[in-house]
């Protein structure tokens, strides 16, 4: 049971405590760029929570039996960004193999998350913080669930924030975004009371 | 499949270079990491017992380790170590005790707290309100009644880390000492 | 294009962080004072450098089917050496980066100039590209650590400047403030470049 309620902190921490968009700053180009509506931002959130979750694993499994046995950490960072870029291209082939449906609603996301420092941030962070395996995947989870929300409601701002007219010239597009993001954030440090 | 071997081949090249180079580095940077760590560790003991002339490492079951601090051949403390997960790393902590087992003060070690947030937990404007508790007092503020830790504005987890790491370490080692007694 | 242009290219007309919106998470995440600014500007153009010449060197011999792959492991590579000097010799300044040293393989700005510029161009104007860009992003990371420091907290590297009166507006250094500190910015330079052009 304490194991569980362990599970479920580190869950709730990643995705709304410490939302890694809004709190950690990981993430912030696809948070900005694909945020301008609510269907695509939905697509990417499902991509990164997917690719979010398989990298803890895979990340773990290779520390804890290649990088840590050979004495080689130095070498995480260079094994860690290959180890994404190499898992993003696989899953994209199993998804074109398995569903075509899953690959045309996900199929232009995928390229973009190799270049997402959420994921790298994540795995980083997992192997900083010594985290075990199942703890791993849970922190993944909740990074990629708590990008979702953050994404998904996001877009739905913006996509009001576009049928009005209130924004002086200069402001328009990114900089209001930017604006947006921080009262957002103001918002989500109200989540910290929570853990 | 001629090319793709042969687009393997660049990469395995490319891949080996790099590794090469970062063998040297790693090899050349080691020794002054090492210092780095070893200078840190002194350097902790050092601001906690300024005036301490000798540390004498104690090993007790389980692989637990403490200093035993001295001057001359007086005993006037003790060194521990602790740690706990904060924010988004997990900070290192070392807790100087005066002999009647009162914190005389801690120091951060090591921790990747958020830059400007939780990165503040080291500062001695936080640390100092660890001087001179006992165990029972080291709680937050916002946590139990007996606490006198205020927690860092906008870093209640790191703030919360650090004052948790400090009662586990400090119980354990009362515990061992009892033992040994 | 002139080779002034290489080099000036990126810290005006194309500046990596107020026109093209490029590298965000480390702008925001350690732009809380001037220091960090500076210290991490200093780390991405050093990166920046290396790819760039590397790149450069061999971009004849990288197929272009396998670009971004090896691009990557070169940029792993500085980052990596980056990582390691900053331990050895820097640890403070490693200690309050944290984690967004190991993210300067992700910056999209690195990767950018590798695909865009560096592939494309001989070593020379590579060079000149890279210290521009590094440039732009070191100056609009220590704008905007400046901005943070001295409202968040009242000092400057470090060095108390507005007296011990001063309140200092917390937020500026929490989240938000980091948010809205750098929309405000990218309002201000659209609309000073709008009047550049009229």
């Amino acid at each position: 049971m304490v194991f569980f309620t362990k599970l479920f902190i580190i869950f709730l921490s990643a995705a709304l405590v410490n939302n890694y968009v809004l709190n950690r700053f990981l993430g912030i180009c696809p948070f900005i760029g694909v945020s301008k509506n609510s269907s695509a931002a939905f697509g990417m959130g499902m991509a990164v929570i997917f690719v979010m979750t398989i990298a803890s694993m895979t990340a773990w499994v290779i520390q804890h039996y290649l990088l840590i046995p050979f004495d080689v950490m130095f070498l995480r960072t260079i094994t860690f960004i290959l180890v994404i870029a190499t898992l993003v291209q696989f899953v994209e082939m199993v998804i074109t193999k398995i569903s075509p449906a899953l690959q045309q609603a996900l199929g232009i996301f995928l390229p973009l998350i190799t270049t997402n420092c959420a994921v790298l941030g994540l795995v980083t962070i997992n192997s900083d913080s010594n985290l075990g395996f199942i703890e791993s995947v849970v922190n993944g989870l909740g990074a990629g669930v708590g990008f979702t929300i953050a994404l998904l409601l996001m877009s739905a701002i913006r996509e009001r924030l576009d049928l009005t007219d209130g924004a002086p010239e200069c402001m328009k597009g990114v900089p209001i975004a930017f604006i947006i993001a921080g009262l957002m954030s103001l918002a989500f440090m109200g989540f910290t009371c929570l853990i | 499949m001629r090319n793709i071997l042969k687009l393997a081949m660049v990469l395995f090249i490319i891949a080996a270079i790099s590794g090469a180079i970062l063998g040297i580095t790693y090899t050349v940077t080691k020794e002054p990491i090492a210092k780095q760590v070893k200078l840190e560790e002194e350097k902790a003991l050092k601001e906690i017992f300024p005036k301490a002339t000798s540390f004498k490492l104690i090993t007790r079951k389980g692989n637990y380790i403490y200093y035993e601090v001295y001057i001359k051949n007086k005993l006037i403390g003790y060194a521990l170590d602790a740690s706990g997960k904060g924010f988004g790393s997990t900070i290192k902590i070392k807790i100087g005790l005066n002999p009647d087992k009162t914190i005389k003060d801690i120091k951060i070690i090591k921790q990747g707290e958020t830059p400007g947030l939780g990165t503040r937990v080291e500062g001695t404007k936080f640390t100092d309100q660890f001087m001179n508790k006992t165990l029972k007092q080291v709680f937050l503020k916002k946590d139990s009644d007996n606490g006198t830790i205020d927690a860092i504005t906008g870093a209640t987890i790191s703030s919360r880390a650090v004052s948790k790491a400090v009662q586990k370490s400090i119980a354990e080692f009362l515990k061992i000492e009892r033992k040994q007694e | 294009m002139s080779l002034k242009q290489d080099f000036s290219r990126g810290i005006f007309a194309e500046n990596p962080t107020f026109r093209l919106i490029l590298g965000m998470c480390p702008t925001l995440a350690v732009s809380t004072s001037l220091v960090n600014a500076i210290g991490m500007g200093a780390a991405t153009t050093f990166v920046l450098l290396g790819s760039n010449i590397l790149v450069s060197l061999f971009r004849k011999l990288i197929p272009s089917n396998i670009r971004i792959p090896a691009f990557i492991v070169i940029i792993a590579t500085f980052v990596t050496i980056v990582e390691l000097i900053m331990q050895a010799y820097f640890p403070a300044l490693n200690k309050s980066l944290g984690i967004f040293i190991p993210l300067i393989v992700v910056n999209c700005i690195i990767l950018g100039r590798a695909e865009a510029f560096a592939s494309k161009n001989p070593v020379f104007p590579s060079v000149l590209d890279a210290l521009g860009m590094g440039i732009g992003f070191t100056g609009a990371l220590a704008l905007l650590g400046a901005v943070r420091e001295i409202l968040g907290v009242g000092t400057i590297w470090g060095y108390h400047i507005l007296g011990t009166n001063f309140n200092p507006v917390i937020i500026m250094i929490l989240p938000p403030g980091a948010f809205i500190a750098l929309g405000l910015f990218l309002g201000l330079f659209n609309s000073l470049s709008k009047k550049g052009k009229a």
